[in-house]
């Protein structure tokens, strides 16, 4: 069942949401989907929309929105003021419900989503409330993803946990960073401490492998609360969102008992909802972002456009792993806008069966790689750039990476970027084991046993350069017969090799970036190191290492790297311009998630 | 007696895919299976265990890589007194 995207709430600051409702126009009730932040938004972004698909069978109105700052909506995490915003916009997305004449609202908020709904769910006068896996308080969720981060890091060989200019009190997450005054403001929100009653109803769906604080328990007794288990979240949260599993029991369970409070009779809604909408940052052009579908399948995408003229090339983000539209940490909605600010246009899409995409007749969706991908993406550039379809680069980290690289193979394209490309031949080999950083292999690290077989030959060979001056020259025999082992292996093992992907690219005038960590190169280049330099004597091929960064871009010092050279590329692919962006922009670019404010312009 | 503690908190809640009896002093936990959501869980099992707050410098991979890290870290809380004590939230 399709959802109808749209834009609401403040036009100075508009809020995203999709909206699943009966098609007849007759609902009994409303509920709110408040979902968790950060990465856990993103694992929990399939299992909201099964929420949704299955309330609106029971004739229930669903609205899944994104917080200010957050997704698709206007703002960014570093703006001020992050958690009145948030609370605000769980207001104003049960306002936009009610002005479409839906009087029973219920609200669904998951981890901290759960925290901040209870904390606003007496002012807005929800009905009943479901408070699944709530965060004890903001601290408590920053010092796990603190943890989370620390292990995920130590796994990757990332070892910085901040930068310099970071706030010492700042708190980054996977993908995110807080500054030291959202850090307080989260801190000071405790669940136990919320004044009450949240909800003449309320559910509250615990997790099964944790102890509740003792006070927290105490508090849901005061409020009358239902107790249940919320089985399958250490499935749903697992910090790759490519394994996440939906928990369809848990699902099941709160479904029923949202159908049991709501009202029997259905009465008639019609909910507004903008599908355009317009943000500025300070001192940057406006830009416009527009809701669209594809031609003929129907894919969700959202454009974003300067304000004024528009510079071809037109770039499509497309989905890396099964991550949605907005991008590993939300990386594609703080590019779109930063770089159509300076004169770009920049579509968002999700592939059949991601993100907020139709999965196509008779297939489960869900999948990193779908089978009609390249197809898909064929729409899509004709659908974002119809005027010329071929006009189009096409941007993707790991499975997105590769489906750019084979759609160009299939279609005309200008450019292709791919940033650690999923080849499926090649892709759990490059990602099983981490970088070579002995250097960074400290006691902190928890590296996997591949990692550390590197890291120990990595360690041998600088002992060695150090004590044998002719190391290298004595060497070279040895990388020759090591070449030439994997030139032969590469060739018998089957599949898709990645090298001669990007020669056919170059050969039909594919301008190409593709961008590795230190590993990957290794992995993706070990056979095929001539044909590589005679790729990088092309002058429409780039290959690029990028040290210290990590797969899924997750970490701020990923970014920092990545972001310059993609929006260079950009403008190079676009052509020198007057209005396009100086150095300086084009190095500082939207250091992601600490990019504040795109608000509306009016 | 510490250790036993440890020890129970890691075989119900560390996801570990060796058996729990199995475990020494340097066992390697994140080989032995550890994941990083399982890591946040084994931390917060802790906490509750020990009523202790790991500080914030403690939350690092190392910190609960294996029984002597857990153990070690665990001794500097304690005998701090009141530094690794519980606070709101």
């Amino acid at each position: 069942m399709a959802a109808r995207a749209l834009w609401f709430g403040p036009p100075s600051r508009p809020l995203f949401g999709r909206f699943y409702a009966p098609a007849d126009g007759l609902a009994r009730g409303g509920v709110l989907l408040c979902p968790p932040l950060d990465l856990e938004a993103q694992e929990v972004a399939l299992a909201y929309r099964r929420v949704a698909e299955e309330l609106q069978r029971r004739r229930l109105a669903v609205l899944h929105f994104d917080y200010d700052g957050t997704g698709d909506s206007a703002g960014g995490a570093g703006d001020t003021e992050r958690v009145m915003a948030w609370q605000n916009s769980i207001v104003e997305a049960v306002n936009f419900l009610r002005s479409g004449g839906i009087d029973h609202v219920a609200a669904i908020g998951m981890r901290f989503g759960a925290t901040l709904t209870a904390s606003v769910a007496a002012r807005c006068g929800v009905d009943a409330l479901v408070l699944w896996d709530p965060c004890e308080s903001g601290r408590s969720y920053l010092r796990e993803q603190a943890l989370l981060r620390a292990v995920h890091g130590a796994d990757q060989a990332i070892q910085r946990t901040t930068s310099p200019g970071d706030a010492v009190k700042s708190v980054e997450t996977l993908g995110n960073i807080y500054g030291a005054e959202t850090v307080a403001q989260m801190s000071a929100l405790v669940l136990e401490n919320l004044p009450g009653p949240f909800a003449s109803s309320v559910l509250a769906l615990l997790r099964p492998e944790r102890t509740p604080r003792r006070g927290l328990i105490n508090r849901l007794a005061q409020e009358n609360v239902e107790l249940g288990a919320a089985p399958g979240q250490d499935e749903l949260l697992s910090a790759w969102t490519v394994r996440s599993v939906v928990p369809d029991a848990a699902i099941a369970s709160v479904a029923a008992w949202l159908d049991r409070l709501a009202p029997s009779t259905a009465f008639p809604f019609d909910v507004a909802g903008r599908t355009t909408a317009t943000l500025k940052r300070p001192g940057q052009q406006a830009v416009v972002e527009r809701v669209e579908v594809s031609r003929h399948l129907g894919l969700f995408m959202i454009s974003t456009e300067p304000h004024g003229s528009v510079s071809q090339p037109t770039i499509v983000f497309l989905n890396s792993g099964r991550t949605d539209h907005t991008g590993p940490g939300r990386l594609w909605v703080d590019l779109a806008r930063h770089w159509a600010a300076l004169g770009l246009r920049v579509v968002r899409a999700d592939l059949s069966g991601l993100g907020s995409s139709p999965a196509r007749p008779g297939q489960d969706g869900d999948r990193a790689y779908p089978t009609d991908a390249v197809d898909d993406i064929r729409d899509i550039a004709l659908s974002a750039c119809p005027a010329n379809a071929s006009d189009v680069v096409l941007v993707g980290l790991c499975s997105g990476g590769y489906h750019a690289a084979m759609a160009a193979l299939q279609m005309p394209v200008r450019g292709v970027v791919a940033i650690n490309p999923g080849f499926p031949a090649v892709a759990g080999e490059s990602r099983k084991t981490e970088d070579i950083a002995p250097a960074q292999a400290g006691p902190a690290a928890a590296p996997s046993r591949p990692t550390r077989l590197l890291q120990a030959k990595a360690s041998g060979k600088a002992w060695l350069r150090s004590h044998l001056p002719r190391y290298d020259a004595l060497k070279r025999p040895v990388r020759m017969a090591d070449e030439m082992k994997w030139w032969v292996i590469n060739r018998k093992k089957g599949g898709t090799r990645p090298a001669e992907v990007f020669k056919r690219l170059v050969a039909t005038g594919v301008t190409t970036l593709v961008i590795f960590r230190p590993h990957e190169a290794e992995v993706f280049t070990r056979g095929e190191h001539s044909l590589f330099r005679r790729l990088r004597r092309e002058g429409s091929f780039r290959l690029e290492i990028a040290d210290g960064t990590d797969h899924t871009l997750y970490f701020q010092c990923s970014r920092r790297q990545i972001v310059p050279m993609l929006t260079a590329f950009m403008l190079e692919a676009a052509g020198s311009s007057p209005s396009m962006a100086t150095a300086e922009e084009v190095a500082s670019g939207p250091l992601v998630s600490e990019a504040a404010g795109w608000s509306h312009v009016g | 007696m510490l250790d036993e503690r440890i020890c129970r908190v890691l075989a119900e809640n560390g996801q570990l895919a060796v058996d729990p009896a199995s475990i020494t002093e340097d066992t390697d936990l994140y080989r032995a299976g550890m994941t990083s959501l399982s890591t946040v869980n084994v931390m917060m099992a802790l906490e509750e265990e020990f009523s202790v707050e790991f500080p914030n410098d403690m939350l690092q991979a190392r910190t609960f890589q294996c029984l002597a890290s857990i153990r070690s870290a665990l001794e500097q809380l304690t005998s701090k007194g009141g530094e690794g004590g519980r606070s709101p939230g």
